[in-house]
């Protein structure tokens, strides 16, 4: 797989948690981190959301690397700003493939790709977004100040996805800021931040950005695991639906782990 | 709130006080920034950031500018001040006494 995820491409793997209720075997397959992660969840929701996603992810990467999900060893690359230990998350071996994992609300994204990637997705707030100006390169400030609402808090949120995807791509943390570069404004195409990056198609009522690490663009997604198509906002970019996977990566798999009756 | 950080009595008495009027309306930021109810209740030593809260980064920025548009306090800006953001209580003590010292000066 990783041989056609070449400059520019990414594979985008989209997961409802509400569809998934990971069992006692599919969380065996989290490391002692991941579980000691999960176990200090205060709500119930969130312990879900981390643990679904986090086994998605160890599915998602093992086809790509052949590995069992219980057997991949998942490392943090240091931060390139600060050396600080809570950078960009990568497998080991030069010739692995990167990755990038979203989450918020009922959503998951697992974004995979040749080169350095950073995703993310969030969930539209309810509440202004307005002061959020204050932290955006001042040139993004001037677009969002410039629009009436509701079409700033969309816009809002909008940049904060791009941004965000951008900082999870080169590894730094949003404790570095988010106003070193614009994400909004810049010229179309531009390198941002030493990224390509650009708006991906969200279920609807969430916003999604995906960044690529060079100039190659963000030129070709293809999405192996989709959304309810019906779900997709009709106002992003419809991707190509390429080699969709509709498969219940998680239900198909728990099946599978039904204590078996009479024999075998 | 702010009439009231800067009420009389004891100078920890009233700081407590404070602090706990503070905590009151940081829970009700949170349950707006996350859109769950469920965040009036959390106990003052409940840590914010990392699992316990699960607040992620784009609702971890909101509740800080949210904090500083309604105490004019800028907890990120000052070294984003990992001891103040530890947990609800250390923020709200935080917020409290600066809050105060910017009513005083």
């Amino acid at each position: 797989m990783t041989a056609e995820l070449g400059p520019g491409c990414a594979d985008l793997w989209w997961l409802d948690i509400r569809h998934v209720h990971p069992g006692p075997a599919d969380l065996a397959e989290l490391d002692q981190a991941e579980r000691a992660k999960a176990a200090s969840f205060a709500f119930a929701a969130d312990r879900h959301r981390y643990q679904a996603a986090h086994v998605l992810l160890r599915r998602v990467l093992s086809g790509y690397v052949n590995v069992q999900p219980g057997d991949l060893v998942v490392r943090r690359v240091p931060c390139p700003r600060c050396g600080g230990p809570d950078g960009r998350p990568a497998l080991p071996g030069t010739g692995s493939p990167h990755f990038s994992l979203a989450h918020s609300g009922d959503a998951v994204l697992v974004a995979v790709a040749g080169q350095a990637v950073g995703a993310d997705v969030e969930r539209e707030p309810d509440g202004c977004m307005c002061s959020m100006t204050s932290v955006m390169h001042p040139s993004d400030a001037a677009v969002m100040i410039a629009l009436a609402e509701p079409q700033r808090h969309e816009a809002v949120i909008r940049w904060w996805v791009r941004a965000e995807a951008v900082l999870k791509c080169t590894g730094e943390g949003i404790a570095h800021g988010l106003d070193g570069f614009p994400v909004i404004s810049g010229p179309a195409g531009a390198l941002v931040h030493g990224c390509s990056v650009d708006s991906v198609a969200a279920p609807l009522g969430y916003r999604a950005a995906i960044a690529l690490a060079g100039d190659a663009g963000v030129a070709h997604l293809t999405v192996r695991a989709a959304w309810e198509d019906r779900d997709l906002d009709p106002h992003e970019p419809v991707l190509e639906h390429r080699d969709e996977v509709r498969t219940e990566l998680l239900s198909r798999r728990s099946q599978t782990n039904e204590p078996r009756r009479g024999g075998g | 709130v702010t009439a009231a950080l800067g009420g009389a009595g004891s100078a920890g008495r009233s700081a407590d006080a404070a602090a706990n009027l503070v905590a009151e309306e940081i829970r009700g930021i949170l349950a707006a920034v996350t859109g769950r109810p469920e965040m009036l209740g959390i106990p003052a030593d409940m840590p914010l950031f990392g699992p316990p809260v699960g607040l992620d980064s784009l609702t971890g920025t909101l509740l800080l500018r949210e904090i500083q548009r309604r105490f004019g306090v800028d907890v990120a800006g000052e070294d984003l001040n990992l001891d103040a953001l530890a947990t609800l209580g250390t923020l709200a003590a935080f917020v409290g006494a600066r809050a105060a010292a910017g009513e005083a000066g």
